[in-house]
């Protein structure tokens, strides 16, 4: 029986150890044979999920893609929207134009395609045009003659109506004078106006005469300065319906060309309409020469302004095919939405319709918008903004600082452009949770969601897309060729990204930085191509770059700073391993945990958690080896037992349960009195069947332990103990393989508990539920022994009422907290 | 004030007020002044009629803007003159310095020509400016007709009226210099009795404008009363009418009702 469990337990053959990427499965040379792809590589369910997602124009329809970050899915996303979108009509083009009766709000027109900037040009052109024809047409005779026969007959009217003022005041002696402001009458004696002292000495009846005289001239100029008053008005008038007709004819033939080329637009002509009334209601603009009037500087003469004849463009397909694919890369809220610009002017600061500038999604109308749902989510209002914009349908911008009463200057309420857009927010899947967790309207408005794997299977088939993925990525960067051997070494380095050898990583990103840096070792040893010896150099000096801390960690373990054996046997002690996790950089340390057992009452003191180093995982796996225990080995007797497990020289926190059966097997070692090899060390968590369970990053714990004894000098007997089923993630390094297959280095699956500590100690687990033959020879023989020891004790303990003296460790652990 | 020139230096008055016709004609008299490198004497009337009328205690004043009658202050009417008295003297020194022009200013008080009249006993030319008596439509010019100042060529036309007088020599030799200092056409009206003293006449004034503006045109008239060269004026829409001859009074009343009415600025040639 112990032989047999001795030898159940095999060392891995190197071909366990490493998969590698058959070469012969590739029908190629180098890269450059290889079409490029444009196709999605094992990720079936986030492809269909994207087709769904476009094929359906119904509001809500909009996508989130989640996944890993540098799986290139915002690439990927793009490229096939784009190759989508070409296919599809260009949607219409829009222009904001003056509203002649409310110019704070600014109209939207919608034209075809490519023709809102031929309407902005043909308004150019119009009022430049305006400005010649209309400045004619008021120099022209006709003009000239028509004004001045209005002028003539007002001046007749007024000649008429003074001269004959004049003249009746003559016959009483009596002028007409022009004032400085008006007139006024006076009494003359040969023709010239009587002094105050000359009236003063007239008769009374002379001045009596006069005063009548004068009053009666007074009322009657009074009557005709207030007809004057309506001539003038009725002259302005006709000056005014003159002028009006004279630009319409300047105008109307203008304008009516340009209607003619926008006839099927109905709101175009309505416009222009409306352009032809404020054109005469304005011509005085059109007049105006900008000349200063004398003594007057010129920056002080208002200049007429034709900015409101402007079309502003904010969707321009000119020269566009096909639907737009638009990415935000700053999806702040002006640049989703749009924003209304000010300027600042006599500093107050004004804002007109050419200042409206539109966002991302005007340029999206009809087509794609792609957002980053992580920075969308950052920006103030954005998320806001967009969710409003999609669940209205529509465009309507609105002065954020506004909304928030921040500033209180002149805005816009231009009119809201109908909105058809399908926006795909890609992110993480946190956010995708906590936003359909916490926000009502996610679910409305995206209600479907492209699931990117993290990985992807690595079968034949995905193999040789993966190549044509590499092949397009080296030619879209400008990189050398890659030949069999470097495509299969980076096949196998992203089997090792994933810490799985039947996986892909879909981390494109990862991917195309190795590219780029095995690139850089063929040229500079001037292949032609690369090779596999140049994906290695890249990975190998990449590791390097990131190996400080490593290098360190291990200084540490070989100056004996930190203790660790990699030979002789000890009971309670053994290798661990663990994991450090820094950035993008894992790498693994063996760590020594020590395990002491003792009378007591039941409890295995985890020293890690005690001192709150320890996580809750790592609690969780120290619960379920203390159950482990207590049901096999005291199923139906007290469980005297107590134990103290402690990771040694760890100063910081410690978490997962990956060290459980280390742990174990620590306690196990220790119970039975039977010393650990240390030459091995041990990685892997245990269920309370005591069945060894998969841990991950199994690949660096082995080459860390590995690292040391290699350091130290390998003497074939060091290795390390994984889980079974960890045997299929597999990927180690080749110096790791090499030693392997030298039988200078071993690589044990263990499946359970038994298998292990018989590795370990060399003594035969045995079977539970031991028999007095198996007490000393066999682990739970031992262990049982142990245990039924303690418990006699214990209870000799409590027959002398000594147990009164002996509390549960829980209880002392409890008045300690309280003191 | 600079000091005037010795007494061989030519002299142009100008009268004016503050009104764009008096801006128009206090430009015409600076550019004339140029041309003839001579002395801008500005004279500002300040109407007498007007300061008695504000005395006698009846006085009232009709607002053309409101037609309200308000009682008027002698006080009143004579800062109203002695502003715009200090704004023709400021006007007329800026424009002076302008060009480096001598320059003097008066303020007389009396009736308007005989003042000037008076005042002229030194000068060959008097530009008057001034809006007339009757204007009341004064804006309607705005509409219509340009001042000097921007006088297009050939457009608005420099009118001079032209018989067989010495006058009429050295008026025509002013609108000729004013014509092309303005850049603008000379219209040349014919006084003459018949259409043969008129050819006559053309004739001569065309010898003497032979090295003159391209754009001159003749414009006989029979007679120089006052409707007829007013209507004259306006047709061709003048820039500046030159006039000369006041020795009778009917020539001196057409003159002053011309200078009351007219659009444009009125100068008297000596």
């Amino acid at each position: 029986m112990t032989e047999l469990m001795l030898h159940s337990v095999l060392p891995l053959t190197p071909d366990k150890l490493y998969t590698h990427c058959d070469t012969a499965q590739f029908g190629f040379s180098t890269t450059a044979d290889l079409e490029a792809l444009s196709e999605f590589i094992g990720q079936p369910r986030a492809a269909s999920s994207l087709e769904f997602a476009v094929g359906v124009r119904r509001q809500g329809y909009n996508l989130y893609v989640m996944g890993p970050a540098g799986s290139g899915k915002h690439a990927m996303v793009e490229q096939f929207l784009a190759e989508r979108a070409r296919g599809e009509p260009c949607p219409s083009d829009w222009v904001y134009v003056n509203n002649f009766e409310h110019p704070h709000k600014p109209l939207a027109l919608e034209l075809p395609a490519g023709r809102g900037s031929a309407l902005r040009e043909d308004m150019q052109r119009l009022i430049g045009e305006l400005r010649i024809a209309v400045p004619a047409m008021f120099d022209s005779d006709e003009y000239r003659t028509r004004g001045e026969h209005i002028d003539a007959e007002f001046s007749e009217r007024h000649e008429k109506a003074f001269g004959a003022l004049s003249e009746e005041a003559a016959t009483h002696n009596v002028t007409l004078l022009r004032t400085p402001t008006g007139f006024s009458l006076a009494p003359t004696k040969n023709g010239e106006v009587i002094a105050a002292e000359d009236y003063e000495k007239l008769p009374m009846e002379e001045k009596k005469r006069m005063d009548e005289a004068i009053v009666m001239l007074q009322q009657k100029l009074e009557r005709i300065i207030r007809t004057v008053m309506q001539w003038r008005k009725e002259r302005s008038e006709r000056i005014g319906q003159l002028n009006r007709e004279m630009t319409l004819l300047a105008v109307e033939h203008l304008i009516d060309d340009l209607k003619s080329r926008y006839r099927e637009l109905p709101r175009v002509i309505t416009y222009l309409d409306a352009v032809q009334e404020d054109v005469i209601d304005n011509e005085g603009d059109f007049r105006h020469t900008g000349e200063a009037p004398p003594n007057v500087p010129a920056f002080l003469v208002a200049q007429p302004s034709f900015r409101r004849y402007q079309v502003n463009v904010v969707i321009d397909r000119n020269g566009r095919d096909g639907a737009p694919v638009i990415t935000e890369a700053h999806p702040t809220y002006q640049n989703i939405i749009g924003r209304m610009e000010h300027m600042s002017q006599f500093g107050t600061l004004t804002t007109d319709f050419t200042l409206v500038k539109p966002g991302a999604l005007h340029r999206a109308a009809g087509g794609y918008l792609l957002l980053d749902a992580h920075k969308v989510l950052q920006q103030w209002g954005a998320w806001d903004g967009l969710k409003r914009a999609l669940s209205t349908r529509t465009l309507r911008l609105e002065s954020l600082a506004e909304m928030y009463s921040m500033v209180s200057t002149v805005t816009l309420e231009p009119e809201p452009i109908p909105l058809d857009v399908k926006v795909v927010l890609i992110g993480d899947r946190n956010i995708y949770y906590l936003l359909y967790q916490y926000d009502p309207d996610f679910a409305k408005l995206f209600k479907v969601c492209a699931d990117f794997e993290d990985e992807i299977d690595r079968s034949s088939e995905n193999a040789m897309l993966f190549a044509r993925m590499i092949g397009t990525a080296l030619r879209r960067e400008k990189l050398l060729p890659f030949d069999r051997g470097a495509v299969a070494r980076m096949i196998e380095r992203s089997s090792r990204e994933t810490g799985d050898t039947k996986k892909l990583s879909s981390n494109i990103s990862m991917v195309v930085d190795l590219l780029g840096e095995a690139d850089y070792w063929a040229r500079r040893a001037q292949r032609p191509h690369v090779t596999a010896e140049d994906v290695q150099k890249a990975i190998d000096t990449q590791l390097y770059r990131s190996d400080r801390l490593r290098e360190r960690v291990h200084e540490q373990i070989h100056r004996g700073t930190v203790m660790i054996d990699t030979s002789g046997a000890r009971a309670g002690q053994i290798n661990a391993l663990s994991v450090y996790q820094l950035g993008n950089v894992a790498f693994a340390e063996p760590t020594r945990i020590t395990a002491t057992t003792r009378l007591g009452a039941g409890e295995v003191i985890d020293v890690q958690r005690e001192v709150e180093l320890g996580g809750s995982i790592h609690s969780k796996g120290v619960l379920i080896l203390s159950s482990f225990l207590s049901a096999r080995y005291s199923s139906n007797r007290p469980h005297s037992l107590s134990a103290s497990l402690v990771f040694e020289q760890t100063y910081g926190k410690i978490d997962g349960d990956s060290a459980s059966l280390a742990e174990l097997c620590a306690l196990l070692s220790s119970l039975a009195d039977a010393p650990i090899r240390q030459s091995l060390a041990v990685t892997g968590s245990v269920n309370q069947l005591g069945q060894v369970q998969a841990i991950g990053a199994v690949n660096e714990k082995i080459e860390g332990f590995f690292d040391i004894c290699s350091s130290r000098g390998l003497t074939g007997e060091q290795g390390v103990l994984i889980p079974a089923t960890n045997v299929e993630h597999l990927m180690l390094r080749h110096d790791v393989v090499a030693a392997a297959a030298e039988g200078k280095f071993h690589i044990y699956p263990v499946a359970t508990v038994d298998e292990a500590i018989t590795l370990l100690t060399g003594m035969a687990a045995g079977v539970p539920g031991v028999t007095a033959a198996d007490a000393d020879s066999t682990i739970n023989g031992r262990v049982a022994k142990r245990l039924h020891q303690l418990t006699a004790l214990r209870q000799s303990f409590s027959g002398s009422g000594a147990s009164r003296r002996l509390p549960p460790a829980s209880s002392q652990r409890e008045k300690e907290k309280h003191a | 004030m600079p000091e005037a020139n010795g007494p061989e230096t030519p002299r142009i008055l100008v009268s004016c007020d503050a009104s764009p016709l008096g801006t128009a004609a206090l430009h015409a008299a600076v550019a004339l002044a140029r041309r003839l490198d001579a002395e801008l004497a500005g004279v500002f009337v300040e109407n007498v009629n007007l300061l008695r009328m504000a005395a006698l205690p009846f006085a009232r004043e009709y607002a053309l803007a409101s037609a309200v009658g308000r009682r008027v202050e002698a006080g009143e009417i004579e800062r109203t003159l002695r502003g715009q008295a200090d704004a023709m003297r400021g006007a007329l020194s800026r424009a002076a310095h302008g060009l480096s022009l001598p320059w003097s200013f008066q303020v007389v008080r009396g009736a308007l020509l005989d003042s000037v009249l008076e005042a002229m006993r030194e000068s060959d030319l008097a530009v008057f400016g001034y809006t007339g008596q009757y204007s009341v439509n004064a804006d309607i010019s705005a509409g219509i007709s340009l001042p000097l100042a921007k006088a297009t060529v050939l457009q608005q036309p420099i009118l001079v009226l032209y018989d067989d007088t010495p006058a009429a020599g050295r008026a025509l030799a002013a609108a000729n210099a004013l014509a092309q200092v303005h850049h603008t056409g000379l219209l040349v009206l014919t006084i003459a009795g018949d259409a043969d003293a008129a050819s006559r006449l053309r004739a001569r004034a065309a010898a003497q404008l032979a090295r003159g503006p391209a754009g001159v045109r003749y414009q006989y008239l029979p007679s120089r009363d006052f409707q007829s060269i007013k209507k004259a004026v306006m047709a061709n829409q003048a820039a500046a009418l030159l006039w000369h001859g006041i020795q009778t009074s009917g020539e001196r009343k057409a003159l002053a009702t011309l200078v009351d009415v007219l659009k444009c600025p009125v100068v008297l040639v000596l």
